[in-house]
C-alpha cells in the first residue's frame, strides 16, 4: 500500500493505519534525530514527538512532496528546536571555560603511523560530536542528512527547500569546518 | 594528484568506494603529504564516530510507544471534520476558555497567573513551520 493510500485512510478515520507509516519511517527518523542529539534516549523521545506532530498535522500534508521529505522536515525542525533548547546549557559551559573553571580539554593526538589502528576513545567521540554541534545550522542539517542518512544532494535540497548547488556548497563548507575543528586529532611527529 | 583532488576523494576512499586506479593515486599522495594525511585521519575519525551512532538501535517498543502517544495526545484529530463541527468548534473552545478562565480566577485567587502565556512546549510547537525548513537561521 502506498504512503498516499495509507494517509487517505488515516484521514478517513482509520487512525491505526498510521502505524504503517511509523513502521516504515521510524528508523530513518531515529537516525536523523540521533545525528543532532547523539544519544539514544533523546532520539527515541524526538522520534516520538516527530510522529505525533506528523499525525496531528497530517491533514496539512498536501502531497506536493513525498511523505518522506515532509516527515524529514518535521524531524529536522524538531531536532533543531531540541538542540536550541539545550543551547542555553552550552553557553553556560562556554562561560565556564572562558573563566577557566572547567578542566582543559585536549584531544589526545595520535602518533600512530597507521590511522587504521586508531581506537576511538570517549574523548574522541565527544570531540567529534561537539565539532558537528558547533556547525552553523544549515551546514549541520546538510551534513547530518548526508552522513547519517546517506541522502543524495537532490533529496537534501528538497528537504531543505534549496538548490542542489547550495547543498553541495553547504556540505563542502561543513567538511572543511569539521576538519578544522578536528585538526588537533592528528599531529604527526 | 594534487591536495584539492585528494581531499575531495577522501570520503569515498574511507568508505572503500574508489575505483582501483584513483585509490592508488590517493594512497600515493597520502604517503607523501602530511596535510592530506591529517585530513584523512580526521575524515576517518568523523566517519567512525558517525557510523557508531548509526548503529544505535531505537527502543524496540518505539512503535507501540508512538501509537500510544498518538492516542493519548490526539485532541487534534487529523480526520476531516464535518462542517458543523468546524463552525461549532470555535464556540466550544471559547466557552471552555471562558469557563477555564473563570475557574482560574476562582481557584487561583491572587496567584501569579498570566493568561496569555503558553506552556513552553506548546509555544514551541506553535511556531513550528512544518512545511518548510524555513526556521533555519542564516549562517
Ligand atoms: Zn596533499
Amino acid at each position: 500500500m502506498s504512503d498516499s493510500d495509507v494517509i487517505k485512510q488515516v484521514l478517513q478515520g482509520e487512525r491505526d493505519m498510521f502505524r504503517l507509516l511509523v513502521e516504515r519511517y521510524q528508523h530513518m527518523i531515529f537516525r536523523t534525530c540521533i545525528g543532532f542529539v547523539h544519544n539514544k534516549e533523546d532520539a527515541d523521545d524526538l522520534t516520538q514527538e516527530v510522529f505525533i506532530q506528523a499525525f496531528q498535522s497530517l491533514s496539512g500534508f498536501k502531497g506536493n512532496s513525498n511523505f518522506s521529505t515532509w516527515i524529514y522536515r518535521i524531524a529536522v525542525n524538531a531536532s533543531l528546536n531540541k538542540v536550541r533548547r539545550s543551547a542555553g546549557a552550552i553557553i553556560l559551559q562556554r562561560i565556564d571555560s572562558l573563566l577557566g573553571t572547567d578542566k582543559e580539554h585536549r584531544l589526545p593526538a595520535s602518533d600512530s603511523e597507521n590511522p587504521e589502528d586508531l581506537l576511538i576513545g570517549e574523548e574522541h567521540r565527544k570531540w567529534v560530536r561537539s565539532a558537528i554541534d558547533q556547525l552553523p545550522e544549515k551546514q549541520r542539517v546538510a551534513i547530518v542528512l548526508s552522513k547519517y542518512e546517506d541522502l543524495s544532494q537532490k533529496q537534501i535540497a528538497e528537504i531543505m527547500n534549496t538548490s542542489e548547488g547550495a547543498v553541495e556548497a553547504l556540505i563542502q563548507r561543513a567538511k572543511a569546518n569539521l576538519r578544522k575543528k578536528l585538526s588537533p586529532f592528528w599531529k604527526k611527529s | 594528484m594534487n591536495c584539492q583532488l585528494c581531499q575531495k576523494e577522501l570520503d569515498a576512499y574511507c568508505q572503500g568506494n574508489l575505483p582501483g586506479n584513483i585509490r592508488t593515486q590517493v594512497e600515493n599522495h597520502l604517503k607523501g603529504c602530511e596535510s592530506c594525511a591529517s585530513a584523512f585521519a580526521q575524515t576517518q575519525l568523523l566517519n567512525r564516530v558517525i557510523n557508531e551512532e548509526r548503529e544505535i538501535q531505537s527502543n524496540p517498543f518505539l512503535v507501540t510507544r508512538i501509537m500510544e502517544g498518538i492516542e493519548s495526545s490526539s485532541v487534534e484529530r487529523p480526520v476531516h471534520q464535518p462542517v458543523f463541527m468546524k463552525v461549532l468548534r470555535p464556540a466550544i473552545i471559547t466557552t471552555s476558555l471562558a469557563a477555564a478562565v473563570f475557574a482560574g480566577v476562582l481557584l487561583g485567587g491572587f496567584a501569579n497567573t498570566s493568561p496569555d502565556r503558553m506552556p513552553a512546549e506548546l509555544a514551541m510547537m506553535d511556531d513550528m513551520a512544518i512545511e518548510s525548513v524555513s526556521m533555519l537561521s542564516n549562517e
